[in-house]
């Protein structure tokens, strides 16, 4: 007889009946988490436009604009060119945000490159302030990525995907916040700004 | 009845009675030993799930505004508290669609020296939103014992929510800081609270007061 066998058998029927139900819950728990979990039916990302309000989770967030900043030279060094994303956001939830989310906006250029929440040189502010976003304060943010594949044509539009997210409550901390589902899209002309 | 006997029985009663063999032994305190570690992950993800580790737990002293509010680390007494839609500290303007709630208060180091970030100070409004104080215009200088630190607090509120907040203070932060003391000055803003259109902000100040 195997030796967990022969534990089983050496254990109380009590014992043994919780440890099945045990597994039994173990299995079921994993096979539900494997699935997904339990979540309503979700339906595609919509379509939105400029100008158009986006509710996620923290947020509420209007894109309004998209430019090109062109390569210059800071400090004796060349800057890469960056793809800016100008917005509106307001901060929903109930207390003070250090930053804006990373996790709520995907960025796509037509060059193959997306900037999102993993992307290094990826960096959301305010526009103007601090980058602390009070609950209730609507104000400006932009998103700013560097571009390393080189410029595309500017009739091709970038695409701006935003995202629901949900508290990555992970299994001893819970202060990051993960993108959880993509509820609204839209592609923005993004013309090349003037030179400072 | 030979010796061999009396040392090693054969009869299965006998057998009933003695301990489980060596091996079964070793796989039950292994068994309850993976038990008792499933047991402590499941108290963990127990704590974890009703617990949110960004809020610390506090103790609250609680007080009201012109009187001091007193804890074991210090002494914190609001003086005035001002309604503006700009605020100045003699640079750039800081101006909003909103409301600033401008709070002039003073803290008295009691042991060790006190310093805040700008979470540690933050306005509690009447529908239970935090609101840090804002860093661009804010001023507190670190206050050691046996001094008096006279600084200024100013937070963003939609306006519709200024009324009812109250001033709270947490007198420790850290990544790991989990249990600390709290002041919370109450109602520092009501309906009589004066508005004013700028609110020229005033420089921090210490001084010895012991």
């Amino acid at each position: 007889m195997p030796p967990t066998m022969v534990a089983m058998t050496s254990l109380g029927s009590g014992a043994r009946s919780w440890l099945v139900t045990l597994a039994v819950l173990g299995v079921v728990a994993l096979v539900v988490g494997l699935a997904g979990g339990f979540r309503g039916a979700e339906g595609p990302p919509a379509d939105t436009a400029t100008g158009e309000w986006v509710e996620s989770t923290r947020w509420d967030v209007r894109v309004d604009d998209c430019r090109i900043i062109p390569a210059q030279e800071r400090f004796g060094e060349m800057d890469p060119p960056q793809v800016a994303i100008l917005m509106t956001v307001r901060n929903t939830w109930d207390e003070t945000q250090m930053g804006f989310s990373q996790a709520m906006v995907r960025i796509e250029v037509p060059n193959g490159e997306s900037f999102g929440a993993q992307r290094e040189q990826f960096s959301m502010g305010d526009a103007e302030r601090d980058g602390y976003f009070d609950p209730g304060i609507t104000r400006p943010a932009v998103l700013t990525g560097d571009i390393a594949g080189g410029l595309w044509d500017p009739a091709e539009p970038v695409r701006v995907r935003l995202a629901t997210e949900r508290q990555d409550r992970g299994f001893v901390t819970d202060d990051r916040w993960a993108t959880d589902r993509e509820v609204a899209t839209l592609d923005l002309d993004c013309p090349m700004a003037s030179a400072p | 009845m030979s010796k061999d006997a009396t040392t090693m029985p054969t009869d299965g009663a006998h057998h009933a009675h003695a301990a489980p063999p060596r091996r079964t032994r070793r796989w039950r305190r292994a068994l309850a030993t993976a038990l008792g570690l499933l047991a402590c992950l499941v108290l963990v993800g127990l704590v974890n799930a009703t617990v949110r580790e960004d809020q610390s737990r506090a103790r609250w002293y609680v007080g009201q505004a012109q009187a001091p509010v007193t804890s074991p680390r210090m002494d914190v007494e609001v003086q005035d508290v001002l309604l503006a839609r700009e605020v100045s500290t003699g640079l750039t303007p800081l101006t909003t669609e909103e409301t600033f709630v401008v709070v002039l208060w003073s803290t008295t180091a009691h042991e060790e020296r006190i310093g805040y970030t700008a979470s540690q100070v933050q306005l509690a409004t009447a529908d239970g939103a935090r609101v840090s104080q804002r860093n661009e215009v804010s001023q507190q200088l670190p206050v050691d014992p046996g001094f008096t630190g006279q600084g200024v607090s100013v937070f963003e509120v939609p306006t519709d929510r200024v009324e009812g907040a109250d001033l709270e203070i947490h007198d420790r932060e850290g990544l790991y800081t989990y249990y600390n003391g709290a002041l919370r000055v109450t109602d520092v803003v009501d309906a009589g609270t004066p508005r004013q259109d700028v609110v020229d902000l005033p420089a921090p100040t210490v001084e010895v007061t012991r």
